[in-house]
C-alpha cells in the first residue's frame, strides 16, 4: 500500500527532529531510512505509526488521511528496535496478542499463528517465554507478531541492531525473501549503510531532519550528489578543486579531467578507493603518483594509502605492495565525480 | 578472601543478638511452663491454649483483621492508581523528584506525629458525618494514610523496571485503554501490586501508635491488647500471642520479598 508522507515537520523542544520531509512510497516497495543517530529516521517511522504526532504536515495511506489516526488505529505494524516482546506472555500469545485486539475468534487465531511461526521458522517454540528465546528468536517473534496481522505496512525499526554480524546478514537476507513472498510495503530504519544497499528497493538518505537523496541501492553508491552520502555509504576520497581551462580541475595532485566540467568555481572531486586504477592503464589520463605509506592485507585485495596526499585505494588480485613503493595510480574519468555540498 | 579481624566479628554477632535475642526470648517463654518465666519449668502448649480461648483475644484479632483486610484493599487501589499516574504524567524531572519526596515523607514521618495529626482532623470532620467519630472507620482511614506510601513506592520500582516500549508495541497491536491495561501493565505490575499489598496488610496488622489515637474507649486490636495488659503485667499468654504475630510477619515478608525478587528478575530478562 502507498505511503504518502506530506510536509511532515517535528521539533522537540528547540531541537529539530524533521523538517518538511515529503515523501513517496510506492505500493509494496521496500524502503530504508539510512543515517546516522539523530538524523530523524526514526522520529519519521514513529509517525508513520502513529506513535508520535507530527507538528504539522500529513501521512495518507493510500490517499487517505491518517495524520490523525490513534497508533491502534493504523493498518500498520511495527517490529521494535527492543522487540518490545510482552515478557508475560509466551510466544504463542506474543504472536496472537494483535489478532485478539481485534476480536478475532479463537478458532481462527489458532491456524493463523501456526502459519506465522512456520513462516518465520520457530516451529515447536510456541510455549516458551520470551526470555528464553536468543536475540535472533526474540526478533523473528517479533517479526511474526507484526506480520500476524497482515500490516499494510510494516515498519522495522533497526531491527538487526542488535544481533551479531553473522546473524544480522543471515537475517537480513531472510528478510528480503520474505518481502519478496509477501509483497507487502517495508519500511526499515537503519544506520547501517551494508543493511541498507542489502535488503531495500530503495534508499532514502537522511541528516539531520532531511532527505539528503534517494534512489536505489546502486543510484545512491554510485552517483552521490553529496560529499555526507558519499562519505556515509561506502567509503570515498574526497580531493578539493578549482576550476581549470578545458574541462579540467585543478588539484593538489595537479591538473585532473573529471566527469563534468566544474560548474562553480569550487568544487571537491570524488572517488571510491575501489574505482582507483592501479596498474594504471595506457589510456588513462589523470595520472598521480605517490608513496605507499600503509599496506593493510585483506585476503583477496590490498588496502592502500598513499603519500602525500593520503589518498586511498584499493588493489585488485594479487599485486603485492610494501610500504615506501613509489608508484602512479589512475583516476579514471569516468569516476571522478563533482560534488558541490 | 580475607578473614575479618575477630573483634569485628564479636561486634557483628553482637549486632545480631540485640536484633534476635528479645524475640528468640519471647518465643521460648511462650513455650515455658512457668508462668513467671524465671526458670525453664518444661515445654508446654498450654499458653496457646488459654490464648484460644481467651474472647477478648477473638474480638481483637477479629477487628485487627477487618482493619488489615479493608485499609489493604482501599490502599492499594490508591497507591496503584497513584504509581501509574506517577509513572504516566510527562512531567519533568524535577517535578519528579518532588513526587518522589512526596511519597518519602510520610513513610518517614513520626508515626506520632501522624497520629496527633489525624485525631485532630477527626475531631473537626466528626461534625460533618458520624463516620469519622474515632472508631472501626477512622482506623481504617488513619492506616490507609501511611499504607498508601508503601504501596505506591513498590509499584513505582516495578513500573520503573519493566521493558521500554511495551506500551507502544501494545498500541500498535491495535490495543489501548483499559484493555491495554488490563493485558499488559497490570499482569506486569502484579508481583510489586501483590508485594505492596503484603507489606500494606502488615504494617496494618502491627500498627499500635495510630490505631491507639484513632480507635476511640470500644475498639480494641492485637497490638493494643498487647499494651494494655502490658500495664496488668505481662503474661505468658501474651508472649504466647506476640509468636502467633511474629510468625504471620515473617512469613507475610517472605512472601512479599518472593513476590519482588523472583518475578522482577523473570520480565528483566
Amino acid at each position: 500500500m502507498s505511503i504518502n508522507v506530506i510536509a511532515v515537520h517535528k521539533t522537540y523542544g528547540t531541537t529539530l527532529a524533521l523538517s518538511n520531509v515529503d515523501l513517496i512510497v510506492k505500493p509494496g516497495e521496500f524502503i530504508t531510512l539510512l543515517g546516522p543517530s539523530g538524523c530523524g529516521k526514526t522520529t519519521l517511522l514513529r509517525i508513520i505509526a502513529g506513535l508520535e504526532r507530527p507538528d504539522s504536515g500529513y501521512i495518507h495511506l493510500d490517499g487517505k488521511d491518517i495524520t490523525h489516526d490513534k497508533a491502534n488505529q493504523r493498518p500498520i505494524n511495527t517490529v521494535f528496535q527492543s522487540y518490545a516482546l510482552f515478557p508475560h506472555l509466551n510466544i504463542r500469545d506474543n504472536i496472537a496478542f494483535g489478532l485478539r485486539s481485534r476480536r478475532v475468534p479463537e478458532a481462527e487465531i489458532g491456524p493463523r499463528v501456526d502459519q506465522a511461526v512456520s513462516l518465520v521458522r520457530l516451529d515447536g517454540m510456541t510455549d516458551r517465554r520470551t526470555h528464553q528465546l536468543s536475540g535472533g528468536q526474540q526478533q523473528r517473534v517479533a517479526l511474526a507478531r507484526a506480520l500476524i496481522n497482515e500490516p499494510k505496512v510494516l515498519l522495522l525499526d533497526e531491527p538487526m541492531s542488535a544481533l551479531d554480524a553473522n546473524l544480522r546478514v543471515a537475517l537480513q537476507i531472510e528478510l528480503r525473501a520474505l518481502h519478496r513472498r509477501l509483497g507487502g510495503t517495508f519500511i526499515l530504519v537503519t544506520h547501517d549503510q551494508d543493511e541498507a544497499l542489502t535488503v531495500s528497493d530503495r534508499v532514502i538518505v537522511m541528516n539531520k531532519g532531511r532527505i539528503i537523496q534517494q534512489g536505489t541501492p546502486s543510484e545512491v553508491y554510485q552517483r552521490p550528489t553529496s560529499r555526507f552520502v558519499a562519505s556515509f555509504l561506502g567509503h570515498a576520497n574526497f580531493i578539493d578543486a578549482k576550476r581549470g581551462s578545458s574541462g579540467m580541475a585543478e588539484t593538489a595532485y595537479g591538473p585532473l579531467r573529471p566527469q563534468e566540467p566544474l560548474s562553480e568555481e569550487n568544487a571537491t572531486l570524488c572517488i571510491r578507493p575501489e574505482e582507483v586504477l592501479y596498474p594504471i592503464p595506457q589510456t588513462c589520463t589523470n595520472r598521480v603518483s605517490g608513496t605507499v605509506r600503509e599496506a593493510i592485507y585483506r585476503g583477496d585485495h590490498q588496502e592502500i594509502w598513499l603519500d602525500p596526499q593520503g589518498l586511498r585505494f584499493t588493489t585488485s588480485g594479487c599485486t603485492p605492495l610494501k610500504i615506501g613503493d613509489h608508484i602512479e595510480v589512475g583516476l579514471p574519468t569516468d569516476n571522478l565525480r563533482v560534488l558541490y555540498a | 578472601m580475607r578473614r575479618l579481624p575477630l573483634w569485628v566479628s564479636f561486634i557483628g554477632l553482637f549486632a545480631l543478638a540485640l536484633l534476635y535475642v528479645p524475640l528468640i526470648g519471647v518465643v521460648i517463654q511462650s513455650f515455658n511452663a512457668s508462668r513467671l518465666g524465671l526458670d525453664w519449668k518444661g515445654f508446654t502448649l498450654k499458653w496457646y491454649e488459654q490464648l484460644w480461648a481467651n474472647e477478648v483475644i477473638h474480638e481483637a484479632a477479629w477487628n485487627t483483621l477487618v482493619i488489615a483486610t479493608v485499609s489493604t484493599v482501599i490502599s492499594t487501589v490508591l497507591g496503584t492508581a497513584l504509581a501509574l499516574a506517577f509513572s504516566r504524567f510527562p512531567w519533568k524531572r524535577r517535578a519528579m523528584t518532588t513526587a518522589d519526596n512526596v511519597l518519602y515523607l510520610p513513610v518517614v514521618t513520626p508515626e506520632i506525629v501522624m497520629a496527633a495529626a489525624l485525631v485532630v482532623m477527626f475531631s473537626l470532620l466528626r461534625h460533618v458525618h458520624a463516620m469519622f467519630d474515632f472508631g472501626l472507620p477512622a482506623v481504617i482511614i488513619g492506616h490507609v494514610t501511611f499504607q498508601i506510601s508503601f504501596v505506591t513506592l513498590t509499584v513505582r520500582s516495578r513500573l520503573s523496571g519493566l521493558p521500554a516500549n511495551l506500551d507502544e508495541a501494545a498500541c500498535d497491536l491495535y490495543s489501548g485503554g483499559w484493555n491495554l491495561f488490563r493485558r499488559v501493565t497490570l499482569p506486569l505490575i502484579m508481583p510489586g501490586i501483590t508485594a505492596g499489598a503484603l507489606l500494606a496488610f502488615i504494617l496494618s496488622l502491627d500498627d499500635f501508635v495510630i490505631t491507639y489515637f484513632t480507635a476511640g474507649p470500644q475498639l480494641m486490636t492485637l497490638p493494643v491488647y498487647i499494651y494494655g495488659s502490658q500495664r496488668r503485667g505481662i503474661t505468658p499468654e501474651i508472649h504466647a500471642l506476640s509468636t502467633v504475630m511474629l510468625l504471620c510477619t515473617v512469613v507475610l515478608v517472605f512472601v512479599a520479598m518472593r513476590f519482588l525478587q523472583d518475578r522482577k528478575g523473570k520480565a528483566a530478562s
